[in-house]
């Protein structure tokens, strides 16, 4: 799979804070890469690393939130930490609103913000899992022909091959022949399986 | 003593002349109070001719009721009485013609060689004298009462300094009795801070270099308090050989009180100013102090994770811990620079440069700036003229400008929040001129702009613009609105330049 090393992208105005977190991150056996800006980080995002983002919410020149909307755009999913000050309630609240994971009040505990990135990691890395899944599956589906996805459709909507058979007007035995290609296409080993695989290929 | 005929007459033709000649009135009586002779002095004082009064009793000459008392008098010193006139000499009223009284000076002998004896009195009209001293005395009268019921202090002093006299204000306003003040010094009165003033202007006086001082100087009361006084002392005569000196004290402790009091008035409400102001400015401020303290904490946290691990990277350690050393210092920096402004100081004016003024305000303006990614650019003039001004007073002007600019232009694009800032010389002084890009002041607040309580923002006291106003109207400066075309609101400040210490 595409998820062997995870990075940490740390977008801060601030030095300080921005090289004291990027230590910190790596001081926990992490790997940490630290931007100045939204645009500096933007212009070298690969959608195909995975990590986490951790962002400040206030920066000039493009903030946070802005970002966030950016990456959206650009169907760049990285799970977002962002990070707060006091008194930034309602921008994180709006954050959360736009998909992000989590945020972490300044100054950090760095236990939280371990747990907090480990969480983001787990989140990405399952993203990426599902998404591997779904690509695998769409790619076998794609080998069907159009009439055994028709088979597969009605077998997943529970119809008994002999109604499937009158339906499209074939005989019983052509549509257990479908359905016996469908099952070895798709690799599923059973009727549950098949089913699970098609509805979560549906919500693609 | 014997002489010829010739002789006599003689004598006595130079003995008439010698009468006749007299400036002074004499006349001669017999025993019986009856006119002899009468020169022309005489004549002159009483109006009489000699010819109408020779042979009438001398009591025509005076007024009642010494006229009908008068050949008593005689006839009590004929039979042995005491003298009450003769060989003393008197002031008595005597009675012209036409009935006119007048004071005069009567001196009477008697000629006691001739039989029967005669008495000689000589007079001297001494109405027009009288006349002049009634004026003095009059004029005098005047003057007392001037002095005694001046408002102001007044008094005369030797040269010594001693008070010879002093008016009842000046007793009520030192709170001495009067025999009291004539033990006391002026410089006793005066506080020990202007003493040296005082005595410096005294010794002019006593020279001769000067002829009169006026001095602003403190004395205390006998209670103890401060007073303000403005002192004015004069040589009598204009020369110091008439030998004292006179003064005048008007008391202003209750002007310089009350100017105290509007300052210090002023003074709080610009203080609340300020604390409000950094209350408007707190989240910001917050922010700013946060940032060091979350780099420290991580750095601090680098540390401890280090050390637990054992780990012997000593430059790692080191450098976070330098950092940590830093960022403190930065975190301090940013309580320096509030405290500077926000305390309370006792209004001190000295001349400085406005550049430095708005450079200072610069570094607390910028929290509020960042913190709403709005931008503030400058354009300062070299070589400006010095102002005076209490610094922290002006800081807080411009800050609330800077304010006002940066929410007023909150709307806007972050790339197109920008705030010029600009010093200049200007026709009445030094200028400091801030132009932003926000929408500008509606035509109707524009007259009740520098009021209190005049705001469009939903959280503000609307004291703002009008504490400001009145911080630079008491530095003698002014403070104006003006439209910034296209969009945008201008403010300038005016000051003073400072006058060169001379």
């Amino acid at each position: 799979m595409t998820t062997l090393t995870q990075t940490v992208f740390v977008v801060d105005d601030d030095v300080a804070v921005r090289q004291s977190l990027a230590l910190l991150i790596r001081s926990m056996g992490l790997a940490v890469e630290a931007f100045e800006s939204a645009h500096a980080f933007l212009s070298i995002c690969d959608p195909d690393r995975s990590g986490c983002l951790v962002l400040d919410i206030r920066m000039p020149g493009m903030s946070g939130l802005e970002m966030q909307e950016e990456l959206h755009r650009r169907t760049i999913d990285l799970p977002v930490i962002f990070i707060t000050g006091h008194g930034d309630v309602a921008m994180a609240v709006r954050a959360m609103k736009l998909g992000a994971v989590d945020f972490i009040e300044k100054p950090f505990n760095d236990q939280q913000l371990l747990d907090r990135i480990n969480q983001a990691l787990e989140v990405d890395r399952a993203a990426r899992t599902a998404r591997a899944e779904r690509a695998t599956l769409a790619s076998r589906i794609e080998l069907l022909s159009p009439r055994e996805r028709e088979v597969m459709e009605r077998i997943v909507a529970g119809q008994a091959n002999k109604v499937i058979a009158i339906e499209l007007g074939l005989s019983e035995r052509t549509v257990e022949i479908h359905r016996s290609k469908v099952m070895t296409k798709t690799g599923a080993r059973s009727l549950a399986e098949l089913v699970t695989m098609v509805n979560r290929y549906a919500e693609e | 003593m014997s002489a010829k005929p010739s002789d006599f007459d003689e004598i006595n033709a130079r003995f008439r002349g010698v009468i006749d000649a007299a400036v002074d009135g004499i006349i001669l009586i017999d025993e019986r109070g009856v006119i002899e002779t009468f020169n022309p002095a005489a004549e002159r004082i009483f109006g009489w001719t000699a010819a109408e009064v020779i042979g009438q009793n001398v009591s025509t000459l005076m007024p009642e009721p010494d006229a009908s008392r008068h050949d008593g008098y005689i006839k009590r010193y004929l039979s042995g009485g005491p003298a009450q006139i003769i060989g003393i000499g008197r002031e008595v009223v005597g009675r012209r013609r036409n009935g006119q009284l007048f004071p005069l000076e009567l001196a009477v002998g008697q000629l006691q060689h001739l039989k029967p004896r005669r008495f000689v009195g000589m007079v001297r009209d001494i109405s027009q004298r009288r006349a002049m001293e009634q004026a003095l005395a009059a004029r005098e009268q005047e003057l007392r009462l001037m002095f005694d019921g001046a408002p102001i202090g007044m008094f005369t002093a030797g040269l010594d300094g001693l008070f010879n006299e002093v008016n009842p204000a000046l007793v009520k306003l030192l709170g001495y009795s009067g025999s009291e003040l004539l033990k006391i010094r002026c410089a006793d009165l005066t506080h020990d801070g202007d003493r040296a003033l005082l005595e410096r202007a005294y010794r002019g006086l006593v020279s001769g270099t000067r002829s009169s001082f006026n001095c602003r100087v403190r004395w205390l009361r006998n209670d103890g308090e401060v007073l303000s006084v403005e002192l004015h002392a004069a040589v009598a005569g204009g020369s110091m050989s008439a030998g004292f000196i006179i003064g005048q004290v008007i008391d202003h402790s209750e002007q310089v009180r009350s100017e105290l009091e509007s300052r210090e008035a002023r003074e709080r409400l610009a203080h609340v100013g300020r604390v409000t102001t950094l209350g408007e400015m707190a989240s910001a401020i917050a922010h700013e102090i946060n940032q060091p303290l979350t780099a420290i904490s991580s750095y601090a946290q680098v540390c401890i994770r280090l050390m637990n691990q054992g780990s012997a990277d000593q430059q790692l350690l080191l450098e976070s811990l330098q950092a940590i050393a830093a960022q403190a210092l930065r975190a301090g920096d940013v309580v320096r620079r509030i405290r500077g402004f926000v305390s309370h100081r006792d209004g001190g004016r000295e001349a400085v440069a406005l550049n430095e003024v708005i450079a200072s305000v610069l570094e607390l303006a910028a929290i509020d700036a960042s913190a709403n990614q709005a931008q503030i650019t400058t354009s300062l003039a070299a070589e400006l003229p010095p102002v005076l001004v209490d610094p922290v007073q002006i800081q807080q002007v411009c800050l609330n400008l800077i304010r006002n600019a940066i929410d007023a232009m909150m709307e806007l694009p972050e790339r197109e929040r920008v705030l010029l800032i600009e010093t200049r010389l200007g026709e009445e002084g030094v200028e400091a001129v801030f132009t932003d890009r926000g929408p500008g002041v509606a035509a109707a607040m524009r007259e009740r702009l520098f009021q209190p309580f005049q705001t469009t923002k939903v959280e503000g006291m609307g004291m703002g613009l009008s504490i400001s106003f009145s911080i630079v109207s008491a530095h003698g400066g002014s403070l104006r609105y003006f439209d910034a075309p296209p969009a945008g609101a201008r403010f300038i400040i005016t000051l003073p330049v400072a006058l060169s210490s001379a």
